[in-house]
């Protein structure tokens, strides 16, 4: 007990003595740790959802313009021209398609052909392409032509290598070309939310309208075509009539 | 007591004063007024302690008071500002869904566009083949007769050649020297085997490397 008032009376001593800074020096470690744990804390928070706000007013912005420019976005025109890509370069390696394109410029440069020879060893087939090897006959000015008509043939051909054997009587020359055929299987390319709308430039229109003009055929009915979906799209573009599915039937 | 009503003059009387009245007139009395402080030096003391105390107390409060007025309106802010975040949110949210609604076009205008670059890069991957055969055909003169020709696929190519005429030769030769005629197409020309048999007819081989 007597220790107790003993202690009490040396607080009240301590408080006489120190009563002037006790208070200020108490108000002023309040203040510091409301500054240091409350108020800076909140400013940076504040600061932070400020930006965070700024930055989703953008984003929101941003993303409204792209979806109005992709509302503005010709849908049947878009249609179309995947239709004709599709046609150019094919989703999948199709050999018989391949084989009528080549024989209409055989036939279109008045050339005779001779032989076709698909190969499809490791060394020649690999993915996206595959080789065909004809084998024509004709005047030389005629595999000129063919030369420059297969460069507007509706399909990706390349001549890999030319052998041109001449026959002994008449201007007569065997060629022996090997033709390289494209396709590239990657159907939908998804962009990303924030990505910008894709833009067709000059250059790639004025490729699409070269395109356009390689092929030929195309359905009338594109309006029909843009309802379909990509896939549907694609066996479109790519098919050929091979007869009936079940010929006995 | 007032020591001036009494009509003696201030300046005879001050010196006389004692201390604690003159520190009386400093706390704040009138200049022309004197006063007779009676109170020990020590509750004088005291007063002026406990004075400096409820001032020091005073301000520690209203310091405090600040503190606390600026920790609510910190909170009142960010309160305001949760809804605005919120509200932002909801607009990003809106935007995404209508975009996302035209995934389908997006996708579409993609796949045109990668596609083409593919064709642009697949394009006249073979024009220097057909270029090379294409122009040796043109400037081959015509009593020259082509025994054979093959074109590589880097563009080289190798050509027979029978001709009964030096001339025709050289006129080829001259031919795909010339830049003009050759469209700058070519980088060098090799003549590889030159013979010419009992007939009098020429043989050679031309191997043609292109730029």
């Amino acid at each position: 007990m007597s220790k107790n008032s003993e202690s009490l009376e040396k607080l009240r001593v301590f408080y006489q003595k120190y009563k002037l800074i006790i208070w200020p020096i108490a108000s002023g470690v309040a203040c510091l740790i409301i500054i240091i744990f409350v108020l800076v804390p909140q400013l940076a928070e504040y600061l932070g959802a400020k930006k965070q706000i700024v930055d989703l007013q953008k984003r929101s912005d941003s993303l409204e313009a792209k979806a109005e420019e992709l509302e503005q976005i010709d849908d049947v025109s878009v249609k179309h021209n995947l239709q004709i890509a599709f046609t150019v370069l094919p989703a999948s390696p199709d050999i018989p398609q391949v084989m009528t394109v080549i024989q209409d410029v055989i036939n279109k440069s008045g050339l005779s052909l001779k032989n076709t020879n698909y190969s499809t060893s490791v060394s020649t087939f690999t993915k996206g392409d595959f080789e065909l090897t004809i084998s024509v006959l004709g005047s030389l000015s005629s595999v000129r032509n063919f030369l420059i008509n297969l460069k507007e043939a509706p399909l990706i051909l390349q001549v890999e290598a030319i052998k041109a054997r001449f026959q002994r009587e008449g201007s007569m020359v065997e060629v022996e070309i090997p033709i390289r055929a494209f396709y590239e299987s990657n159907l939908n390319a998804i962009g990303a939310l924030d990505q910008p709308v894709p833009k067709i430039s000059d250059e790639e229109e004025q490729l699409m309208s070269s395109l356009a003009a390689r092929v030929p055929f195309l359905p009338n009915n594109i309006e029909e075509m843009a309802g379909l979906s990509d896939a549907e799209q694609e066996s479109s573009a790519s098919s050929v009539p091979l007869g009936k599915i079940d010929p006995f039937n | 007591m007032d020591i001036n009503k009494q009509g003696l003059a201030s300046a005879k009387l001050k010196p006389k004063l004692a201390p604690e009245m003159i520190a009386g007139n400093k706390q704040g009395l009138p200049a022309n007024k004197m006063s007779i402080n009676l109170l020990p030096p020590e509750m004088l003391y005291q007063r002026h302690q406990s004075f400096k105390l409820s001032v020091v107390n005073k301000l520690s409060i209203a310091s405090l008071l600040v503190m606390v007025f600026f920790t609510s309106a910190a909170l009142a802010m960010k309160v305001s500002q949760k809804s605005e975040l919120q509200k932002s949110q909801n607009d990003v949210v809106l935007a995404e869904n209508k975009v996302s609604g035209l995934k389908i076009k997006e996708s579409q205008l993609l796949t045109l566009k990668e596609r083409l670059k593919s064709i642009k890069s697949l394009m006249g991957g073979d024009s220097k083949r057909k270029a090379v055969f294409n122009m040796i055909v043109l400037l081959t003169p015509e009593n020259l007769q082509v025994i054979d020709a093959s074109v590589d696929k880097n563009g080289y190519m190798t050509i027979g050649f029978n001709s009964t005429s030096v001339s025709a030769i050289e006129a080829l030769i001259q031919n795909l020297g010339d830049k003009e005629k050759n469209s700058n197409l070519i980088a060098r020309v090799e003549l590889d085997g030159l013979s010419m048999d009992k007939a009098r007819i020429f043989r050679f081989n031309l191997r043609i490397v292109p730029k």
